[in-house]
């Protein structure tokens, strides 16, 4: 939406109906914009439309609001809005994307906020507007020496027009903007009183726990519960059989109610459920990668359009090639999936970690037949997210119960259900192909990846065209290869239930192209820094972060002294380049990464301390998918159901990490997932310079 | 189904529970006690982490009849104590929580371990820990924070 349009509709949405939590309104409190409330006591409500994960985004958009409008941030309080896209336009959660398209939204609301406020002071005073300044909740007239708090001026101001496009503040000007601040929920986070949706607590709540069909297309044949009903606290036993949302693949379930969560869970193991089969009940790996490498050499590949010049007309004094192979891997967010519904005669109410509050909406309304308005969604705060609360699976089943039981009802997912029911990050390949002249200088890279997409799996992408989304990181190469062919081979066809996870595609596709351009520099006898600079364009900000990390990292002086070896990998999420430099050593077998050194160039940095909590967050979960993170399949069921076989990075083997960051004009743009897709070639290739090995699967077994 | 009286962060709490119900779910689910998190049930994650008597324990596969007469301090009355108040005031100031879900576990950790060994060495912390999962790796912060809050003792 322009501007113009935002701050027009937005003073109409001032009036209009109000549904959700974020709008008890006081009597003389001034809410010029849904994102702004101004309180007569003098506080400032801030909403924020989207969900707090714990990427920050409570704190970095209150930072860029508050600093445009000279809020005193002691009185700044944040709450998330409930989901009501006419209000607040897209509320879902994906792509690191919240910054880069709502920095501009909270900085405008800020700026036309402060200018009606100065202008009521400007009024009252009888001076030009352009002669006060603002500072900490306060209009000031210097030449006069008089000031007037913003509480005092909210009915004048509430008069006034807002302005269509506000002027805003320059970089040099912002007070908030770019200073370090610790998230705004940290002391609730650190004393138990954050309130995630599993704490949420309803009277007469009821608990569920659904047993639900062992792989896809699974159906139940027969259900046994004689036992599980007399288990005490047990109130009922519900058979989910049919998706009343089919937006969303949710598996046929028994569930197993009860008055509390243990005895849920002792319903569950009493209850017997006979499943017959569906068509994927023998998937298993090895047939998962014998498809993968079938679809890798299957001759119709579809090109896509970033390719360019012939590679087959490239001289070719060497050629290179390689496979590389990534693994199905689970999110395992510490807070497992769960939904709260609270089904009435006429109306409800959910509250769910979610990343799609439209689609627990549009869920709500399919299962109750509710008008939108009749239905509240609480978007609490989550667990973490990273892609899994993209899905709402746990929400259409809460609402069918809910509905059943006339009562409110909690599902919960243990850890198991978490880990085998899962929207899983894809397995895929790559195949790369590079030719290099006899000076060394690559005069090709052809590319061809084969994987199933999300997109054909859910229906939204077209078979028989190129699904993008899955080639992310690949179809704009940061390299200037002479020529370069991409093509793909994709599926709908696999057999768990694929989504998005931090980074999704980026991740594979980014080991591949980064371990491969190690490899040709290698075969040219050149340093990799030097061999990636030569490709990259001259003032290109992925030169900038790939130069910001040498230096930094002090690559020049690198020899792999004392057992410990250097990796270099420059990667770009959204319009965000990162490089990455990761040292490694073996010890006892198992490797180890005691360092790594990662340059990011995020454009304008909101809150500095968040966006290096989430690099490291990001290689954290980097390299827990480096070196241990492999779900297999046997019977079309994943084999890994809890940390003890699935085990995550832990305290002792977080690498210290140094974080550039580099300054920069550009708008905000993604941070939260940028890290992720370069510490796994960073760190294959420090392998190879540590052992002359070449890893090309991971996890890495060394 | 049993009765049971649990002294719980300084205070005398009536329940009636299972004799196998973890003490996770008697907080939770009966004493509304959420701060106490669930994230795998196994003891592998340390998410649902408290003090028995002082000494951290996984209340996720602690059978509410084993816990007796002792002393149950959660997240929610670790604060109370000056180390946990010192740990809590730190995990701020270091901005260390991402999600937050795995943090209760973590300050009621570390505030052991502080009441034990006021100046931890690296493999100490490490020790004390390891048994815990953060997904969202805060690992670095937490270590800035766990030394913050053995400098800050009085
Ligand atoms: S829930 Fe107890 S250790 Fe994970
Ligand atoms: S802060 Fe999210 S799991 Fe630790």
């Amino acid at each position: 939406m322009k501007r113009s349009r935002f701050l027009l509709a937005s003073a109409a949405a001032g009036g209009a109906l109000v549904i959700g939590p974020a709008r008890s309104r006081a009597a003389a409190a001034f809410e010029p914009t849904p994102w702004v409330r101004l309180e007569p006591g003098g506080g400032a409500t801030i909403t924020v439309h989207v969900s707090e994960l714990g990427q920050g985004v409570n704190t970095g958009l209150a930072m860029l609001l508050a600093d445009e409008l000279d809020l005193d941030w002691r009185r700044v309080r944040v709450v998330t809005a409930g989901a009501d896209g006419k209000r607040y336009g897209n509320q879902g959660i994906g792509g690191s994307r919240t910054m880069r398209t709502s920095a501009k939204k909270f900085r405008t609301a800020g700026a036309a906020t402060r200018s009606v406020l100065v202008a009521a002071a400007a009024r009252r005073w009888g001076v030009e507007p352009a002669s006060c300044t603002t500072r900490d909740g306060t209009v000031r007239h210097a030449a006069s020496g008089r000031s007037v708090a913003y509480a005092e001026l909210l009915t004048d101001a509430a008069q006034l027009p807002l302005p269509q496009s506000p002027a805003l503040k320059a970089r040099s000007e912002l007070r908030i903007v770019g200073k370090p601040r610790p998230l705004l929920e940290a002391r609730d986070k650190s004393s138990g009183r954050a309130v995630y949706a599993m704490d949420v607590r309803r009277p007469g709540m009821l608990v569920a726990v659904v047993e639900r069909a062992p792989h896809a297309g699974a159906t139940i044949a027969a259900v046994h519960d004689d036992a599980a009903r007399t288990i005490p606290g047990v109130h009922g036993i519900v058979r989910l059989d049919t998706n009343p949302y089919p937006d969303q693949f949710v598996w046929p379930g028994v569930a197993v109610l009860a008055r509390d969560t243990w005895s849920a869970l002792a319903g569950r193991r009493a209850l017997r459920v006979n499943w017959a089969d569906g068509p994927d009940a023998n998937a298993d790996s090895d047939a998962v990668r014998a498809r993968l490498i079938a679809l890798l050499d299957a001759p119709a590949a579809l090109t896509s359009k970033s390719s360019k010049g012939d590679v087959r007309a490239a001289l070719a004094d060497k050629t290179i090639e390689a496979t590389y192979e990534s693994p199905i891997q689970c999110h395992a967010q510490l807070e497992p999936s769960n939904a709260l519904a609270d089904v009435r005669v006429d109306r409800c109410e959910i509250w769910a970690p979610t990343q799609s509050p439209d689609d627990v909406l549009g869920a709500a309304r399919a299962v109750t037949g509710f008008p939108a308005n009749a239905i509240q969604v609480h978007q609490t705060l989550a667990g973490g997210g990273f892609g899994r609360r993209s899905e709402i699976d746990p929400v259409v089943e809460a609402l069918q119960l809910s509905k059943r039981m006339g009562r409110p009802v909690r599902v919960m997912y243990t850890r198991e259900d978490d880990m085998t029911h899962d929207f899983y990050r894809m397995a895929s390949m790559n195949r790369l192909r590079g030719t290099l002249a006899a000076d060394g200088s690559v005069t090709s890279v052809a590319h061809r990846y084969a994987g199933p997409t999300i997109g054909l799996q859910r229906g939204y992408s077209k078979a028989g065209e190129l699904d993008d989304e899955a080639l992310e990181g690949l179809d704009r190469p940061l390299y200037e290869y002479p020529a370069y062919l991409l093509e793909a081979v994709q599926t709908a066809d696999f057999p768990v239930r694929i989504g998005w996870w931090r980074a999704v595609s980026v991740v594979p596709n980014a080991f591949a192209a980064e371990s491969f351009i190690d490899e040709l520099a290698h075969a040219a006898g050149r340093d990799p820094l030097a061999f990636r600079l030569a490709l990259l364009a001259q003032g290109s900000r992925a030169r900038g972060v790939l130069t910001a990390v040498a230096e930094r990292a002090r690559w020049s002086d690198s020899t792999a002294a004392g057992g410990v070896a250097r990796g270099i990998s420059l990667t770009s999420y959204g319009a965000t380049p990162v490089a990455q430099i990761v040292e490694a050593r073996i010890e006892g077998g198992a490797i180890r990464v005691p360092r790594v050194t990662c340059a990011i160039d995020c454009g304008m940095i909101v809150n500095p301390s968040s966006v290096i909590a989430q690099v490291q967050g990001g290689i954290a979960w980097a390299l827990g998918a480096a070196l241990k993170h492999k779900i297999t399949l046997a019977h079309g069921r994943a084999q890994q159901t809890n940390f003890a076989t699935y085990p995550m990075l832990r305290l002792h083997e977080m690498p210290q990490v140094d974080v550039v960051l580099v300054d920069s004009d550009a708008d905000p743009s993604a941070v939260g997932e940028a890290s992720v897709p370069g510490l796994a070639p960073a760190l294959g290739n420090a392998l190879f310079a540590l052992t002359g090995r070449r890893l090309r699967s991971t996890p890495f077994i060394v | 189904m049993a009765r049971y009286r649990l002294n719980v962060n300084g205070g005398a709490r009536e329940v009636r529970a299972d004799p196998a119900t973890p003490l996770l779910w008697v907080l939770r689910d009966g004493l509304e006690l959420t701060g106490t998190k669930y994230g795998c049930g196994i003891a592998q994650c340390g998410a649902c982490t408290v003090l028995v008597d002082g000494a951290p324990k996984r209340s996720c596969v602690l059978p509410v009849a084993a816990v007796r007469e002792a002393k149950v301090t959660t997240i929610e009355g670790v604060g109370a104590d000056a180390v946990g108040r010192r740990v809590q005031d730190a995990w701020v100031a270091g901005d260390v929580p991402q999600c937050g879900y795995c943090q209760s576990g973590m300050v009621v950790a570390t505030t052991a371990l502080l009441k034990r060994e006021p100046a931890p060495s690296r493999q100490a912390v490490d020790d004390a820990l390891r048994g815990h999962i953060c997904r969202c790796g805060t690992y670095e912060r937490i270590r800035t924070a766990v030394a913050l809050a053995a400098e800050k003792r009085a």
